[in-house]
């Protein structure tokens, strides 16, 4: 409509998530109008990210190192290691401040319907890990979904049997919740594995 | 015009749609395999609305009466719920993907239905020991009560033949129409049935099926580990012939899995038959 540079701007925009026709042609013309300082960042910005960042060798998050600054921070504890499905669970347990180990993100969680195995989440690379380096404890903070737990459970046999202990984060009531309100199978669960006082 | 209707069901397998919403497949008591998308349903508040884990029955409610339905509530049923854990779960996904890929959409399949949550809590009981610590005991890990499940699948799958109408006839000689014999091999001959076979024909022994194992399983007695076996191979077989060329992912999986346990743990519990049968006491 507007010719082809910027039909061709619009349509690159609608890459991503949320944004549909109409708010592609919104971004647009507010970049060319309005701000075309940003626009040149914003590509700037892009075109770096899309070439320099990979992934952590370690833990398998986004970083344009090879080492994360996780895994390369060599104050936290090296000894606990911590298995997350996505890089936003990492984020969320992060800004909990709570944990100082360091990570793995599957990326992922096992779904064999769907033809997502072992291979394709990295168990290898998290046992080759567990067998390299001295980590005392594995935490698997997979999601608490059939499939989170299907997941933590494979994991789970395989570092035992590498003899690393392993530990699952617990579940139950949420914190404020009310008990009347709370589903059956929480509740279930904070039960089987309530704690003695 | 909107239509609401409240039904009881199963997610069989669920898979993201659009930012936060997700496509789920739903087994239910009296309208079969259906679609359904739930919107918002991986959202903030979604997962609290729409309670979508497989495994448990729900009270579902959806618009729309053929196609894509929408989901609009979703609440675990008042009822016992099977927990599956550890590899109990592997054995459920591989049923789900068998219903998945053989059940026609819209097509209700009551006692087949039954039958499955029936299942689900034959399952769930299987592993109440390791309810408390589902990962963290590696004593607990007894792939061997696996076998004792295993009968629990074939019957499963035949009753599924039965219900999309391929059912297989155990004491039947579908060709002559005489009871199956003991002392005597049948052969599987896709979209017929077992048929005996006179005398050993050049057939490859692994598509024989021996009468009197065929009569255990007619009577659902698989206490011989030699009837385990035959079932297997001829469930196989004749699923194969429904499911086409594309594999059934889940059963690669579970494969991998037991070969893979047996490798790091170098437990000999699960080799309660001889390794020589190339799959290592695959349970599915």
């Amino acid at each position: 409509m507007f010719g082809k540079v910027i039909d061709e701007l619009i349509d690159s925009l609608r890459c991503l998530p949320g944004v549909g026709p109409k708010s592609a042609q919104r971004m647009a013309l507010h970049l060319l109008e309005r701000d075309r300082k940003s626009a040149s960042r914003l590509a700037n910005a892009i075109a770096n990210a899309a070439e320099k960042i990979g992934r952590c060798e370690l833990c398998r998050i986004f970083s344009e190192t090879k080492e994360c600054e996780i895994c390369g921070n060599h104050r936290r504890e090296q000894r606990q290691l911590c298995v997350v499905e996505t890089p936003a669970d990492l984020f969320a347990i992060e800004q909990s401040g709570s944990y100082r180990g360091r990570y793995f993100v599957l990326l992922g969680h096992l779904s064999p319907i769907d033809g997502i195995g072992p291979a394709e989440i990295g168990i290898d690379q998290l046992l080759q890990r567990l067998s390299d380096e001295d980590i005392e404890e594995l935490i698997l903070a997979t999601n608490l979904t059939v499939e989170g737990e299907a997941t933590a459970h494979f994991i789970g046999e395989r570092a035992l049997a590498l003899g690393v202990q392993v530990s699952r984060i617990a579940h139950g009531v949420p914190l404020g919740g009310e008990l009347e309100y709370v589903d059956g199978s929480t509740l279930l669960h904070a039960f089987s594995s309530r704690k003695r006082l | 015009m909107r239509t609401e209707s409240e039904h009881i069901a199963y997610v069989l397998h669920k898979r993201p749609f659009r930012e936060t919403s997700v496509l789920v497949d739903l087994f239910c008591r009296d309208q079969g395999r259906i679609r359904a998308v739930a919107r918002g349903a991986r959202g903030k508040h979604g997962a609290k609305k729409l309670h979508l884990e497989p495994f448990t029955p729900l009270l579902v409610t959806w618009r729309g009466n053929s196609g894509l339905k929408t989901l609009v509530r979703a609440e675990s049923a008042a009822q016992a719920k099977p927990s599956l854990l550890g590899h109990t779960v592997y054995l459920g996904f591989y049923v789900n993907e068998l219903l998945m890929r053989l059940l026609a959409e819209d097509d209700a399949h009551e006692y087949l239905y039954q039958h499955y949550s029936e299942l689900l809590i034959r399952l769930s009981s299987s592993n109440v020991s390791t309810t408390s610590q589902a990962t963290a005991d590696l004593s607990n890990i007894d792939l061997s009560n696996t076998s004792n499940l295993e009968p629990l699948l074939r019957v499963f799958e035949l009753s599924l033949l039965e219900e999309i109408g391929y059912a297989l006839p155990l004491d039947t000689d579908s060709l002559s129409g005489t009871p199956v014999a003991a002392d005597t091999w049948y052969r599987l001959i896709p979209g017929d049935g077992l048929v005996s076979v006179p005398a050993y024909d050049g057939a490859s022994r692994h598509e024989l099926f021996a009468g009197a194992h065929l009569l255990a399983m007619a009577a659902e007695n698989y206490q011989d580990n030699e009837v385990r076996k035959c079932a297997k191979r001829l469930l196989r077989l004749a699923l194969a012939n429904q499911l086409g060329n594309k594999p059934l992912r889940s059963r690669e999986f579970f494969e991998s899995y037991a070969k893979n346990l047996i490798e790091t743990t170098g437990s000999t519990r699960l080799k309660t038959t001889s390794p020589s049968m190339g799959s290592s006491e695959p349970q599915i």
